[in-house]
């Protein structure tokens, strides 16, 4: 079974008097454990596909299926318990809570909704992946103590928190030097194969694309190529989770 | 929990803006507690005085017709009079009998008009130590029974030193003129009085003031009696109604013209006369009691607590707008960060918790500091003695501002403040709440 499944997506936005077709009808599958990229120009529609696969946003036609579960059938309490969940975030601007610090960034999707951790189990894991993205120094400091791709790493902690079976990432290295992106996509990497964890990023820097090992290009809100890039990689045999 | 958190570290995230409206809400509080503090106090205080001023909680007076059919204020039939104190047992902390007068006194060519209130010091043995003097002494005024006590500005008004003999010149209950000698024996800082027309007061010994009025020295006009227990002092007064009416005409509370003592009390406007047909024999008796005299002042503190009420609802009116507005920015502010936590997957609750604690929070310390303000503000008031003889000194004690707080208010107060900045709070934060995830997310 595909872990994200989406099914002749349209996506309208009322613009003014007029309408945006951003996705027109776009289809295709996500296995799990997959690096996958979303690749394509500015305006081709990456960002839309990435909020409906993360259930902020709604298709205007089609199905989005998460994890076997059709996502139009929920309401707004059940989408948030799914993204809770299910799923991970990483954005373009970081997007950290300024008020809390690297630690507590990390900390806060565990302490949403029902907690099923001891105490001390949460903090093992969150120090966990503190170090894991090498910010083990930094625990105590606020974003605005961080550079840019320190602050990524704290939100791919942050994103990998709840366990999450997928991980969405708008651009996550739009923002960051060429430097600072290759070494943020190679933890991102580490991570998936580490942690068995779905991620799912949007692009338009081909270096970056060549890491997946699923690229789905887009151009005006059409899918133009969807393809694996090395079966291999894909077959490699998985590192032990760290996690256990 | 994690709501309360983000909110109290958003608090202090913004405290510049946390201090303009939590400084506002202090400010408000400070004014309303300090407003309700003073006419709490002013109540007590005013009704020690005017209980000081006018020697008791309950006054019985009495009223007789006399032979050519006019009303003359006496009361000579002590007996029954006294029957009420028995009828009150033990609720009575003690009592005392006066007469007055409205007197003239004269030194050479000067006259000065005051009211002259004759005391019985055996009864009244903390009348005395009640009285401020400028000149003479108590001692100087037991002694000589024809001995008066005047307020210090007569002395300059009449050109007299303490110690002189001076003329005095009343009208007797029956209507005849009357002079007689006494010698001012003190002077004593005024304590003005707040109702317009009200006049001076001196003292006098009842003894001599009854010869002045023509009554025999056992007789009085007022029988004033303290209260152990004020609370029960509209009871206690029915009590003495009834006790009096087993033997006596009484006029019926209904009937009775609160305020000051009437006319033919304070013996000027000459004697009314009784229209035949409503004549009575003997002494018809009223009883009146501090409250109705202090209706005035009741009145007063209405209006204060009042305008303070209206202060206090403009200031939450105030805050609310000011809540709604500053939360309506910090939305757009936080938009992003919103849709962050949306996405992360906080329920739109939690988001709206968020909001409302930060409100809750920064309306609360408000309040405290208000009232924290106000209390210290009200104790370095009352530290300080304005003095008994400034125009104001019948709303003091003893020269002090009183403040009393009802602690049950000021917490009726405070859950107030904070129940409508969590109304105000609750309209943008539900609009926080309702942001569409991928909207807000766009916001950066
Ligand atoms: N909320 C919106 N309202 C109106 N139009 C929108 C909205 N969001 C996106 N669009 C439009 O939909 C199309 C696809 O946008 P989308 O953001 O998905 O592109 P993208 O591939 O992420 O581009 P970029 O690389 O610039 O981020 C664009 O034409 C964009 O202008
Ligand atoms: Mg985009």
């Amino acid at each position: 079974m595909p872990i994200a499944e989406l099914k002749d997506v349209k996506k309208i936005y009322p613009l003014g008097k007029t309408q945006v077709h951003a996705l027109k009808g776009v289809s295709f599958t996500i296995e799990k454990g997959d690096f996958v990229s979303i690749a394509g120009p500015s305006g081709s529609g990456k960002s839309t596909i990435l909020n409906l696969l993360g259930c902020v946003d709604i298709a205007s036609s089609g199905q989005v299926i998460i994890n076997g579960v059709e996502t139009s059938s929920l309401n707004d309490k059940q989408i948030t318990h799914l993204r809770h969940e299910v799923l991970g975030f990483i954005f373009q601007s970081f997007n950290l809570i300024p008020v809390l610090n690297v630690y507590e960034n990390v900390e806060f999707p565990l302490l949403l909704g029902k907690i099923k951790q001891s105490k001390a189990e949460t903090k093992d894991w969150v120090n966990h992946l503190i170090d894991a993205v090498g910010l083990s120094e930094w625990r105590t400091h606020k974003p605005n103590e961080l550079s840019g791709g320190q602050r990524q790493r704290v939100a791919i902690a942050r994103a990998l928190a709840t366990k999450p079976s997928i991980v969405m990432a708008d651009e996550p290295t739009a923002n960051l030097d060429s430097v600072t992106s290759q070494a943020i996509i190679d933890l991102m990497k580490k991570m998936n194969r580490e942690l068995e964890t779905t991620f799912i990023f949007s692009t338009h820097d081909q270096d970056i694309v060549d890491i997946a090992d699923h690229v789905i290009r887009l151009q005006d809100g059409q899918i133009i190529k969807d393809y694996k890039t090395n079966g291999q990689v894909r077959q490699e045999p998985k590192l032990a989770k760290v996690s256990a | 929990m994690q709501s309360f958190r983000i909110a109290y570290r958003n608090v202090l995230r913004q405290v510049k803006r946390a201090l303009l409206l939590g400084g506002a809400i202090a400010f408000g509080f400070f004014i309303f507690t300090l407003l309700n503090g003073f006419t709490g106090g002013l109540l007590d205080s005013v009704s020690k005085n005017f209980a000081d001023l006018s020697g008791g909680h309950i006054y019985i007076s009495g009223t007789e017709v006399s032979n050519l059919g006019s009303e003359i204020s006496v009361i000579r039939d002590t007996q029954t009079a006294e029957s009420a104190l028995a009828a009150l047992v033990d609720q009575v902390l003690s009592y005392n009998t006066r007469s007055s007068a409205r007197a003239s006194l004269i030194a050479g060519s000067k006259q000065e008009t005051l009211q002259l209130e004759g005391v019985n010091l055996s009864q009244e043995t903390d009348f005395i130590d009640s009285l401020h003097f400028s000149q003479g002494s108590a001692e100087e005024f037991l002694k000589n029974p024809i001995g008066i006590l005047v307020p210090e500005k007569f002395l300059a008004k009449l050109g007299i030193e303490v110690g002189e003999s001076i003329v005095v010149k009343t009208t007797t209950i029956n209507g005849q003129q009357n002079v007689g000698d006494v010698i001012v024996v003190g002077s004593l800082k005024s304590q003005d009085l707040f109702a317009p027309g009200a006049s001076a007061f001196g003292y006098a010994h009842i003894e001599y003031l009854n010869k002045l009025l023509d009554m025999s020295s056992s007789q009085y006009q007022t029988l004033n009696i303290y209260l152990k227990d004020l609370a029960t002092i509209d009871l206690a007064t029915t009590e003495v109604l009834g006790a009096l009416a087993q033997s006596a005409t009484v006029k019926p509370r209904e009937e009775q013209t609160f305020g000051p003592p009437s006319p033919a009390q304070l013996g000027f406007g000459g004697l009314s006369s009784v229209a035949e047909n409503e004549r009575w024999k003997g002494t018809k008796f009223e009883v009146t009691n501090l409250n109705d005299n202090l209706q005035g002042i009741d009145a007063l503190v209405g209006v204060i607590n009042y305008t303070g009420l209206v202060i206090f609802l403009i200031i939450i009116v105030i805050i609310m707008v000011g809540i709604m507005n500053s939360y309506r920015m910090v939305m757009l502010e936080r938009t992003a960060e919103i849709g962050t936590m949306r996405a992360m997957g906080v329920q739109k609750a939690g988001i709206r918790n968020i909001f409302i604690w930060e409100a809750l929070i920064v309306s609360f310390s408000g309040t405290l500091l208000g009232l924290g303000l106000a209390l210290i503000t009200m104790a370095g008031i009352s530290l300080f003695n304005f003095g008994i003889d400034s125009s104001f000194s019948l709303f003091l004690n003893q020269g002090q501002m009183q403040f009393k707080l009802s602690f049950l208010r000021i917490m009726g107060n405070i859950l107030l403040i904070c129940v409508m900045s969590l109304a105000a709070a609750y309209v943008p934060a539900r609009a926080a709440a309702r942001l569409q995830p991928a909207e807000a997310l766009r916001a950066v």
